[in-house]
């Protein structure tokens, strides 16, 4: 039986390894986990991620957007959010932290910083209890590029930061004219949902084996 | 800096050195970014007329501009500049895919190539640490092998590549350099001078970012642009359908070229369209370049035949025509399949189609025989020998091949028997683009006077045909009278390409797509300018944008004109200048020189240049603040 120690030592016995085996594991792991829904503290409002990574032309406006966003820059390393592209098979898939129901990142987490805040359902990151061991990085079923380990201002070392979903109302979203990622009302139809998360992790899986390393 | 970062990086090929050179404010805003400061460099680095485009004298530089980077729709388009080796001259080619935001990501504005490397290299950009790097692994290899072994080699996901294939190794004077696999600079030969330096690819990596003035009011520019551009029809199609979504009517107007130019219209053009590629199933997957939110690429599959299963980027509108209807050829997948092999071999699609159709029309005629062609029946829509032709260009392997990688210009030479006059190219040297010009004069009037020769992506007047109110608008601003928005007509033509050529300079020079100004309109001066302030922090207003696009046009001039380049080689192909359009509404419409030169007399007053020798005036010139190239200039021609 999984307890969630035992899921947390197979994560962690599963560090180092190599970046397919991670990501197979990570696929496994996206195949049983629902994403969770956000509601919003001022209109009461379920809101939740619906991707189409199909739509994903590669454009990486929601990049752009993203590091404008958290840093008043246009840097690209500084994003939340990473557009997963295979340029010689036209691929590409945006990765973002989706909240998950039974979150990997904070199921490793050594030191308990990463919780759920039970009436948002955002997924958080407690900065002052944060070592920045990368664990989270490399443990999400999203790819290591959704959580960055940054210096943060106001604390003293390196600190994992990830998407809050810009408190309710993501910038990404409203860049991506071509319909990929989408912030839509929850409406209890949570197997759409899930459909596409599960073909998500199927393009990821399939990238990574045909895809440029 | 804001905007710009304001560091050019220079690569001495020859000495193996590398250093960065800084330049200032007033210098960017005075020639804006990509295009122009590449323009600019060029005329500095290259400082006399006649050298040899392969030899360690011509420079080859990248550029990106100040927009680029951000989230301004469309603005990943970065521009190289170079001698061109079809023409002699000032060979620019422009193109999109995500090499462009990266380099810019990297921390530099502009690329500059000097000399020529002892055995093959690649240069390796990691933010502030560049190296050149042996490349004698890459030799040979196609452009997708290069990209892949590229991020094999340098364990980097998201490393982006501009690289040559086989065609610019053996230096085919219209070979393309390639980024990001499928996006060519295509134009006027860049790809051989990558080639004759011996650089096989740049491979960038760049985390360092672009900083802004005024965030949020760039932000909020930016968004109201992309609303203006999702609202947008043209935008819209050109989503869904891809460039090549406009054949079908085209082709109904008779102006859809095929087998080299002698018809305007076919019959079944409905496999080269971009609505089959989507309903045959033949489209994969819609792909945008840098920021870009029309995402008018497309990545196709090639579902019969001997190489199915194969997938390349493209095909776009001119190589359906190019490679399709050009050729005789009527089949999706073999169009689908020649761009995969341009892509490949690293060449342009247009000029390489031109190069076959002018092949099979002089055997046709007689011209060329079986003993030139190895035996091949080369008759109009022999797709076979289509295929074989482009690998036999690529690697110079037949003697057509070999004749057929000079371009048609030096083909024709070379063949002679009048085989010059169905070269569809002008005296400049490049093959012309696949668009109708006989039937649409504000064309032809902007190929004439393209630097480059005659192409429809240095200016193109599409407004002229008024298909859609805002065309109609525009051409009742920029003329006085809504009636203008007709092609037929060779009033008023001066007018509109000098306004169109303003604002290709200055939306190439800030990284933006030409669709988002002018097939769509969605970004006009007014919000450019407007986010270009924002960006940097200083107020360019819109006249002074265009300003600058003007300063940009005179200064390619000038640099033809010390080339030797006059009037005289303002023209357009022998066969569109003499030969009717045999079909449809249009029947009987040629260009005619007294048209010509009467739009040419005009388009020259306009911008203040001599009239007799269509040369830039001293005192124009020197009123758009380029005084010391005029003296530049001088040394080897008298201005007037």
């Amino acid at each position: 039986m999984e307890t969630e120690y035992s899921i947390r030592n197979k994560y962690i016995k599963n560090l180092g390894d190599d970046v397919h085996r991670r990501e197979q594991l990570n696929v496994l792991h996206v195949l049983e986990t629902p994403p969770s829904a956000y509601k919003s503290k001022v209109t009461g409002k379920r809101m939740l991620w619906y991707i189409d990574p199909t739509k994903c032309t590669g454009c990486k406006q929601c990049v752009a957007a993203c590091s404008l966003t958290k840093t008043m820059r246009y840097e690209h390393e500084e994003s939340r959010i990473y557009v997963k592209r295979a340029e010689s098979l036209g691929w590409s898939i945006p990765l973002v932290c989706e909240q998950c129901v039974s979150a990997p990142c904070a199921d490793v987490c050594p030191v308990y910083a990463i919780s759920r805040d039970v009436e948002t359902g955002i997924v958080e990151i407690d900065l002052g209890k944060c070592i920045g061991c990368r664990l989270c990085r490399y443990v999400c079923p999203w790819g290591k590029e959704t959580i960055r380990i940054r210096e943060v201002e106001g604390f003293h070392g390196l600190k994992a930061v990830k998407c809050d979903l810009c408190g309710g109302d993501p910038a990404c979203a409203k860049v991506c004219i071509a319909g990929a990622l989408q912030w839509v009302e929850f409406t209890g139809d949570s197997e759409l949902k899930r459909t596409t998360s599960k073909g998500r992790a199927r393009d990821i899986a399939a990238m990574n084996v045909e895809g440029c390393i | 800096m804001y905007g710009w970062h304001g560091r050019i990086l220079h690569v001495d090929l020859s000495k193996g050195r590398i250093w960065n050179e800084k330049f200032e404010e007033d210098f960017a805003v005075k020639f804006l970014g990509a295009r122009g400061i590449n323009a600019k460099l060029l005329f500095d680095l290259v400082p006399r007329p006649g050298i040899d485009p392969f030899g360690p004298e011509n420079c080859l530089i990248f550029g990106v501009g100040p927009l680029t980077g951000t989230n301004c729709p469309t603005s990943g388009r970065s521009t190289v500049t170079f001698v061109s080796p079809a023409t002699g001259m000032y060979g620019k080619a422009n193109a999109g895919g995500h090499f462009g935001g990266e380099l810019k990501q990297a921390g530099y504005d502009n690329l500059v190539f000097h000399g020529i490397s002892e055995k093959p290299t690649f240069l390796w950009i990691y933010n502030d640490t560049v190296e050149l790097r042996d490349a004698s692994h890459l030799w040979g290899r196609t452009v997708e092998e290069t990209d892949t072994a590229l991020k094999k080699e340098l364990e980097e996901r998201d490393l982006r590549v501009a690289s040559i294939g086989p065609a610019g190794e053996n230096k085919v004077r219209f070979a393309a350099v390639m980024n990001s696999c499928h996006h060519a600079y295509g134009r006027g030969g860049a790809g051989a001078v990558m080639g004759s330096k011996n650089l096989k690819a740049i491979a960038v990596r760049g985390t360092l970012g672009v900083r802004v003035s005024n965030p949020e009011k760039l932000w909020n520019a930016e968004l109201q642009a992309m609303r203006n551009l999702s609202k947008d029809s043209g935008a819209q199609g050109l989503h869904e359908y891809g460039t090549s979504v406009s054949v079908e009517a085209v082709n109904e107007l008779h102006a859809f070229p095929s087998y080299n130019f002698t018809k305007s219209h076919t019959e079944n053009v409905a496999p080269l369209t971009g609505q089959r590629l989507v309903e045959g199933g033949y489209l994969k997957r819609r792909v945008a370049c840098y920021a870009c939110t029309i995402g008018c690429h497309r990545f196709s599959e090639v579902l019969d035949g001997a190489y199915k299963g194969v997938q390349s980027g493209g095909p776009e509108y001119e190589t359906f025509c190019a490679l399709g209807a050009g050729c005789g050829v009527f089949k999706t997948d073999l169009a689908i399949l020649a761009s995969r092999f341009c892509n490949d071999l690293g060449m342009d699609t247009i000029s390489a189609g031109s190069v076959i159709q002018w092949a099979m029309e002089s055997f046709e005629k007689g011209v060329l025989t079986k003993s030139d062609t190895d035996g091949v029946d080369l008759k109009f829509g022999n797709e076979d020998a289509v295929l074989q032709l482009l690998k036999d260009i690529a690697y110079r392997r037949t003697r057509l091949g070999d004749l057929l990688a000079e371009g048609v210009s030096r083909a024709s030479r070379k063949i002679g028997k009048d085989s010059w006059k169905w070269a569809v190219a002008n005296s400049k040297g490049l093959e012309q683009s696949r668009v109708e010009t006989r039937s649409a004069k504000g064309y032809s009037l902007a190929f004439a006077v393209n630097p480059r020769g005659p192409d429809h992506l240095m200016t193109e007047t599409f407004a002229e045909f008024g298909t859609t109110p805002e065309a109609v608008n525009l051409i009742e601003r920029l003329t006085g009278n809504r009636k203008m928005a007709t092609p037929f007509t060779t009033e008023y033509r001066a007018e509109i390409v000098r306004w169109h050529e303003d604002i290709y300079a200055a939306s190439d020079s800030l990284g933006v797509c030409a669709f988002s100004t002018t097939a769509s309109y969605a970004l006009n001066e007014w919000n450019m300018s407007e986010m270009l302030s924002a960006a940097s922090g200083i107020e360019v207003d819109s006249a002074q944008l265009m300003l600058a696009g003007r300063r940009i046009v005179n200064l390619e001039r000038l640099f033809n004109t010390r080339e030797g380049a006059d009037r005289r080689l303002d023209d357009l192909p022998y066969r569109l200048m003499n030969e009717p359009i045999t079909s449809g509404p249009s029947k009987g419409f040629m260009n005619s020189k007294t048209e010509l030169d009467g739009m040419l007399d005009r388009y020259y007053t306009l911008h203040d240049w001599d009239v007799a020798t269509g040369m830039p005036k001293r005192s124009t010139v020197n009123k758009l603040g380029l005084e010391a190239e005029a003296k530049a200039v001088e040394q080897w021609v008298r201005l007037p």
